[in-house]
């Protein structure tokens, strides 16, 4: 499947991480893929993994100012994800966004140049680590509110939808997310108006530094099921199960 | 630049209608105009808010582009930011200026932010349209006049039209503009009957409007404060004091040069505005008169805003708490040292 194209309304995905029940659904269409492609998507996996450790030593080495929230353990699902997507498909990720904008595209040297608040940075320095935008990849910005940026990408699915094009929009999101109303709001109108829209929770179980246990009642998936979103709980460590779900 | 109040459309015909028609004759100019511009907002189409601005809009445009949206304000707002990235120019209604609250993280941390941060390469051209003003018997959570706050905020646009004219021009500026633009409409002038060219045309944001010419003491004011200010005005002429009164009509950007070349020809400035007076535009204002025309000025700048606390309903009540033709000519009156 190399065209992931939401049909109808919204979809919310909640990837689990670490892994635990989740059986694999990859099965046989993954004896239908060419290994050259799950290399490929091995690759990239291994590029994040490698920019992030670097992120991780300009950090504690004090060279890289601000903040660094790395996506270290996390890599699958961004890639999963958008290995799946277009070039012209959107995403908005989050500030532990590094992985999504690598896998949406973005290049290693004007990422790091940004992070270290270079003019050659894909925000010219002005935006940093949890602010990187890329329009040619598709990349509305990583945003730095959290849930800041499910009205953005719900809102490009509209435009999407009201321009005619078959683009869709990936909103990646933490579990911390799931205690921001403006995610039920925006939930709400993507169900009811059938936007091409994919809401990926990556639910790495800390809500910052607390546990979702004490933040996150009921079900997680309950909350997208409510709204009339197809819904699917995937493993967040197993590639194949994000770019294949759905 | 001095008064822009004579048409800059010659040879089409120049109507007296109301503010709120100007209003709508603007929206349905620029959706003609431009595929991209629709509208979204709660009771906006069939219902055509509860102002009736906006009726007949959506038989004119249909549902798709006259969109009635869920009691959602925050949502509404961060989809208009989206789309707008995106290659559509909504204009999100925010049916009362005091439920911007509910949408202030999607204006101040997205629309605001989203050019400058991603380095000047996304755009968006969002307008949100709203309410201000008190007087109309709505209490506390529907009389505010909030523009203070996102004046505040650099990346956003903020306007405040006091004529038909002003309204009809600003919002075509407003929606062909790239960035986020707020746009504030007294719910108590709707009805203001002004000259409002037919056709085309457009005012440019930072340029302040002199609604009166007049060289003893100058009166700025903004919005709802205009009709009072000119009252006052009025008033004080018969007092043998010519006052002037400007319009900023945008708090950002804000025409500095025609508020201190004024202050510096009349030598005593009030600022009249309807949000509250504590932390409000008038400090801002006054600041920039103050520190532009410092030598010319011979009393303080006199600030005029709403009394700092909730609105009341009581009428009564409610009254006292805006500054009136009254209230703003004893004020000029001191200043003059004519009492």
């Amino acid at each position: 499947m190399s065209q992931s194209k939401a049909s109808g309304s919204g979809e919310f995905v909640e990837a689990r991480h670490p892994a635990s029940d989740q059986v694999s659904t990859a099965g046989a269409q993954l004896l239908e893929t060419e290994q050259v492609r799950w290399l490929s998507i091995y690759e990239q996996m291994l590029k994040i993994r490698i920019f992030e450790e670097h992120v991780n030593q300009l950090y504690t080495s004090a060279k890289m100012p601000g903040l660094a929230h790395l996506y270290i353990g996390e890599e699958a699902i961004a890639v999963g994800v958008c290995s799946a997507l277009r070039r012209d498909d959107y995403i908005t990720s989050t500030h532990r966004g590094h992985g999504h904008c690598l896998a949406k595209g973005a290049s290693v040297d004007r990422m790091f140049a940004e992070l270290l608040g270079k003019e050659a940075g894909y925000c010219r320095g002005k935006g940093g680590s949890m602010h990187i935008a890329d329009q040619e990849t598709g990349n509305l910005g990583a945003n730095a509110i959290v849930g800041g940026s499910a009205g953005i990408a719900t809102g490009a699915a509209m435009s999407s939808k009201m321009r005619g094009s078959d683009e869709v929009t990936v909103c990646f999101f933490g579990d911390g997310a799931l205690g921001q109303g403006v995610l039920y709001e925006v939930m709400n109108m993507a169900s009811l108006w059938k936007l091409p829209v994919i809401y990926v929770c990556e639910n790495n179980q800390y809500n910052e530094y607390t546990h979702n246990s004490e933040t996150t009642a009921g079900e997680m998936s309950a909350r997208a099921k409510a709204f009339g979103i197809p819904t699917e709980e995937v493993d967040g460590q197993d590639v194949r199960a994000g770019h294949l779900s759905r | 630049m001095l008064s822009t109040t004579t048409s800059q459309n010659a040879g089409q015909g120049v109507r007296e209608i109301t503010l709120g028609q100007a209003i709508r004759e603007a929206l349905a100019e620029e959706m003609r105009r431009d595929p991209r511009v629709f509208m979204m907002g709660e009771d906006i189409a069939e219902a055509g808010t509860p102002f009736k601005v906006l009726s007949g809009l959506v038989e004119e445009f249909g549902t798709s582009r006259v969109i009635d949206t869920p009691i959602s304000e925050a949502g509404i707002t961060g989809m208009g930011v989206g789309v707008a990235m995106t290659g559509m120019r909504p204009i999100v209604d925010i049916m009362f200026g005091d439920f911007i609250g509910l949408a202030m993280d999607q204006i101040v941390n997205q629309a605001a932010k989203v050019h400058y941060m991603s380095g000047g390469k996304l755009k968006v051209p969002l307008v949100v349209r709203t309410t201000l003003g008190a007087t109309r018997r709505t209490a506390a959570q529907h009389s505010q006049s909030l523009h203070a706050w996102v004046s505040h905020i650099p990346g956003l646009i903020v306007v405040l039209p006091s004529t038909p004219y002003d309204a009809k021009g600003l919002l075509k500026t407003a929606i062909r503009d790239d960035n986020p633009v707020i746009f504030f409409e007294d719910k108590m002038m709707y009805q203001l009957k002004g000259p409002v060219p037919e056709g085309d045309y457009t005012i440019p944001f930072g340029v302040a409007d002199i609604k009166r010419p007049g060289n003893d003491i100058t009166i700025v004011a903004t919005s709802s404060m205009v009709q009072i200010a000119l009252a006052a005005a009025d008033g004080l002429e018969k007092l043998d004091i010519s006052a002037e009164v400007i319009d900023p009509r945008t708090m950002y950007p804000l025409d500095r040069d025609t508020l201190i070349d004024s202050a510096k020809k009349t030598s005593r400035v009030i600022v009249v505005d309807e949000g509250y007076e504590r932390y409000g535009v008038t400090a801002e204002i006054a600041a920039v008169v103050a520190d532009g025309a410092f030598y010319f000025l011979d009393a303080p700048v006199k600030r005029m805003g709403a009394m700092n606390v909730p609105v009341p309903f009581s009428p009564a009540l409610e009254d006292l708490t805006v500054p009136t033709a009254d209230s703003v000519m004893e004020v000029a009156k001191t200043l003059c040292g004519r009492v």
